[in-house]
């Protein structure tokens, strides 16, 4: 990689994505499945002469546009800012190849913000053809946004046989493109359902909140559903490698999926709930709903990232920025321009273990994991990393520069970890 | 060639269609930036003056802040995409030396566009002190500009990356740099300069309902466009004479391009100018897209010139994606004509949808 590392091994970079990532695809699997509700409550009340829907429908559009545009756009844009400050090599090699799709994503981004504003502006003002037009306007942009992006995104974790950077297609619609994208609309409709519970359970006219909550409730329950057998689809697409990892071999993916089986549960419970008794599902349960769809969602985005290891771009860039077919035994800091000579233990730390682990920090501390062990237990170790755990990258580096490593991190974790 | 510039990536496409994509929606990005800071100010400044025309006049101006501020993101976007593909190489290592900075830029938005959008729904907690909120958006807004400064000067200041090797925590900004500053303020008196003319435009418009509120707003825009137009001369040149000594030979003659494209600069100026004095805002927003524009290859020009020996475009490989290609441009074209479309939707009178000044807004959506 001759990129400079952001380095503050405290916290770690990969927090940094994560944190902003799991707000962003909560909101953003919102602002899709959100515009196909407008439109149904709104066509809804048009159809029955039902006011207080009608009201409801511009009151929730307008809590839609704060919160998809403030929250969701920009943390759509600050995924971008951090991934180019954590993983510049990936996130150069994803733009060049994808530059275009993500053009025509930008296009579909300006149509979903226009239209959304215009939606809400002009809910008085147009007849319900011309009104619901524009909500329909909103839901094909948001939903082919996610197509595009789905694309970009299932790449990284199931490249396919695609060589050449020249080939966007093939790279676009790779092994998982299809069950990803129906996965995420499924996730887009619970998600979205969740929220227009949690507005509703708000609602001070409460038959109208009943109502509500047993439609999204009925909405919930249709997404989980079919988001089962998505489920199932997109594991059978996956590389051998990859669904072991998912399957059990990756302890970060374990502590992920039981996360996400407790909230699957309250999430199918709460649905139909919502449909038997919908008057049960007032504003705690709303939010614990709220919460449980977050870690699904939550969790599903790290067993993806963590199912991708021990590549950012699978089979060509490793998790840490190296190039994977960079030769293993080269030495490492004197072809890594900005990497410098005085330390160089903490320089390979900074280099090639940082991107997943921090020092003394929260997430994935490497003093923790390599707790007990000595200077050439730990350079024994890091000379099997790849063959004792296969989602970790090999070392890059000379023998020397193996042995700088252990001695530097042996040093960390007497010193009791200061960087 | 300085060892710390990574390699460059294949390009999807020849740099002359991608420079003219960036050349096409970074002015618009900066259009709508400069309308949402300079029109933050004005409000600002009308709100604190408080006179009946004032008041009348602060939430009509308020009303497009949010949508100004969608429109800069969504642009933005646009512009740092082809930026990056074009000068990736750059780009990432100068946001990386300043990570810290670089990575605030997303909670200064928010909290500017969260509160851009309470002032425009008049929330109990605004309404009774405003000036504390606008004072508050205005100063993130003028923040955020102000790193976006320190990172491009970076991408041309290569002697100051060596600074990563003593500081590599992201908490590096390029303030030794002479250009800094007088860039800055180059950016920040257009900002006003566009939020004068945008005052002025809205005054035009409200002029049709309300004669004296629109001639108001068109007086007090001009005049903050004339004003600060003149005062971009004198920064620009204090911005030219803080150039290293041969990239300001290429714009003053060195290069054809960037000679004519200065020419053209002065020239654009002192017309809008003139049209501001005839009280001419259409004229003059024709003139100001013109300069934008201009002014936007004036900086393609300067940023050549400081990356001489380091990019060079005509050595960078090239894999063309013609399929994508076509696709984006379909794209493209179809979601011009959509926005079109909206656009005519959304200044639809809404006189054609009402039969009663009684009649509640439940009503009326109930029977359209």
């Amino acid at each position: 990689m001759n990129y400079p590392v952001w380095y503050i091994p405290s916290i770690g970079g990969g927090t940094i994505i994560a944190t902003i990532a799991i707000i962003h695809v909560f909101i953003s699997h919102f602002a899709v499945g959100g515009g196909f509700w407008l439109v149904l409550l709104e066509g809804c009340a048009r159809h029955r002469r039902d006011r207080p829907l009608y009201r409801f429908t511009r009151n929730f559009a307008r809590f839609f546009l704060f919160a998809t545009l403030v929250c969701g756009a920009l943390t759509g844009v600050g995924i971008w800012f951090a991934i180019s400050l954590v993983q510049p090599s990936g996130t150069s090699a994803l733009i060049h190849r994808f530059v275009f799709v993500w053009a025509a994503e930008w296009v579909l981004f300006l149509v979903e913000i226009v239209s959304i504003i215009v939606y809400l502006h002009t809910f008085d003002r147009l007849s319900s053809r011309r009104h619901l037009a524009i909500g329909g306007i909103y839901c094909a942009a948001s939903w082919l946004s996610l197509f595009a992006i789905n694309g970009i995104i299932t790449f990284m974790l199931t490249p396919g046989a695609v060589a050449r950077q020249g080939e966007v297609f093939s790279a676009f619609f790779n092994p998982t493109f299809f069950p990803s994208l129906l996965l995420r609309t499924c996730l887009a409709i619970l998600l979205s359902g969740l929220f227009v519970t949690a507005v509703a359970a708000f609602s001070k006219d409460r038959p109208l909140a009943r109502r509500l909550i047993r439609i999204a409730g009925a909405g919930c329950l249709v997404a989980l559903g079919a988001a089962l057998p998505a489920v199932f689809w997109y594991l059978k697409n996956l590389p051998a490698p990859v669904r072991t990892l998912v399957e059990g071999a990756s302890p970060t993916i374990v502590r992920s999926l039981a996360v996400a089986r407790p909230a699957a549960a309250i999430l199918s419970v709460g649905a139909l709930l919502a449909l038997w008794r919908p008057g049960r599902i007032g504003k705690p349960a709303a939010m614990i709903g709220l919460a449980a769809g977050l870690l699904l969602m939550g969790s599903f985005e790290w067993t993806r990232e963590a199912a991708r290891r021990p590549y950012v771009l699978q089979g060509s860039i490793y998790s840490n920025g190296q190039r994977a077919d960079r030769p293993l035994k080269e030495p490492f800091l004197s072809s890594t321009p900005w990497s410098k000579s005085t330390e160089p233990g903490r320089e390979l730390f900074k280099f090639q273990c940082y991107a997943c682990h921090t020092l003394g920090g929260i997430n994935n501390d490497i003093l923790q994991r390599t707790q007990g062990m000595d200077a050439p237990a730990l350079e024994a170790y890091i000379s099997q990393l790849h063959a004792i755990r296969p989602f970790m990258p090999p070392f890059i580096g000379s023998p020397d520069e193996r042995r700088d490593l252990a001695v530097w991190l042996a040093n960390q974790q007497r010193s009791g970890s200061k960087p | 060639m300085n060892v710390l510039v990574p390699t460059a990536e294949a390009l999807p496409a020849g740099w002359p269609l991608l420079q003219g994509l960036l050349l096409l929606v970074f002015p618009l990005h900066l259009l709508a930036m400069n309308g949402l800071l300079g029109t933050t100010a004005v409000v600002l400044l009308i709100r604190r003056r408080n006179r009946p025309l004032d008041r009348a006049l602060a939430p009509r101006l308020t009303a497009s802040l949010p949508i100004l501020m969608a429109l800069t993101i969504n642009l933005g976007v646009a512009s740092l995409l082809f930026s990056q593909t074009l000068y990736g190489q750059f780009f990432y290592p100068a946001a990386i030396l300043m990570g810290r900075y670089w990575l605030a830029i997303i909670p200064l938005l928010m909290t500017a566009y969260a509160g851009l959008y309470m002032l425009d729904a008049d929330l109990a907690v605004f309404r009774s002190r405003p000036l504390p909120a606008l004072c508050l958006i205005l100063a993130l807004l003028l923040t955020v500009p102000f790193f976006f400064t320190n990172q491009q000067t970076t991408m041309l200041d290569l002697t100051h990356w060596r600074a990563y090797f003593s500081e590599d925590g992201g908490s590096l900004l390029n303030l030794k740099d002479p250009t800094v500053w007088p860039r800055y303020l180059h950016f920040m008196v257009a900002a006003m300069a566009v939020g004068g003319l945008f005052t002025a435009l809205t005054g035009r418009r409200l002029g049709r309902r309300n004669p004296p509120l629109g001639a108001y707003a068109e007086r007090i825009g001009l005049r903050l466009f004339s004003r600060m137009t003149l005062l971009q001369f004198g920064i620009g040149i204090l911005f030219l004479w803080q150039l290293p000594q041969p990239v300001r030979w290429f714009i003053l003659g060195g290069s054809l391009t960037g000679g004519l494209l200065l020419v053209a600069a002065s020239g654009i100026a002192l017309a809008m100018l003139a049209c501001a004095a005839q009280r001419l805002p259409g004229l003059c927003t024709v003139l100001l897209v013109m300069q934008v524009f201009v002014m936007s290859g004036l900086r393609e020009v300067v940023r050549h010139a400081s990356l001489a020996g380091q990019l060079l475009p005509a050595n960078m490989p090239v894999l063309w994606q013609n399929g994508a290609l076509l696709l984006f441009a379909t794209v493209l074209l179809a979601g011009v004509a959509v926005l079109v479309w909206l656009t005519r939707q959304a200044m639809r009178p809404p006189a054609t949808a009402v039969i009663s000044e009684t009649e509640s807004e439940d009503d009326r959506a109930m029977r359209l």
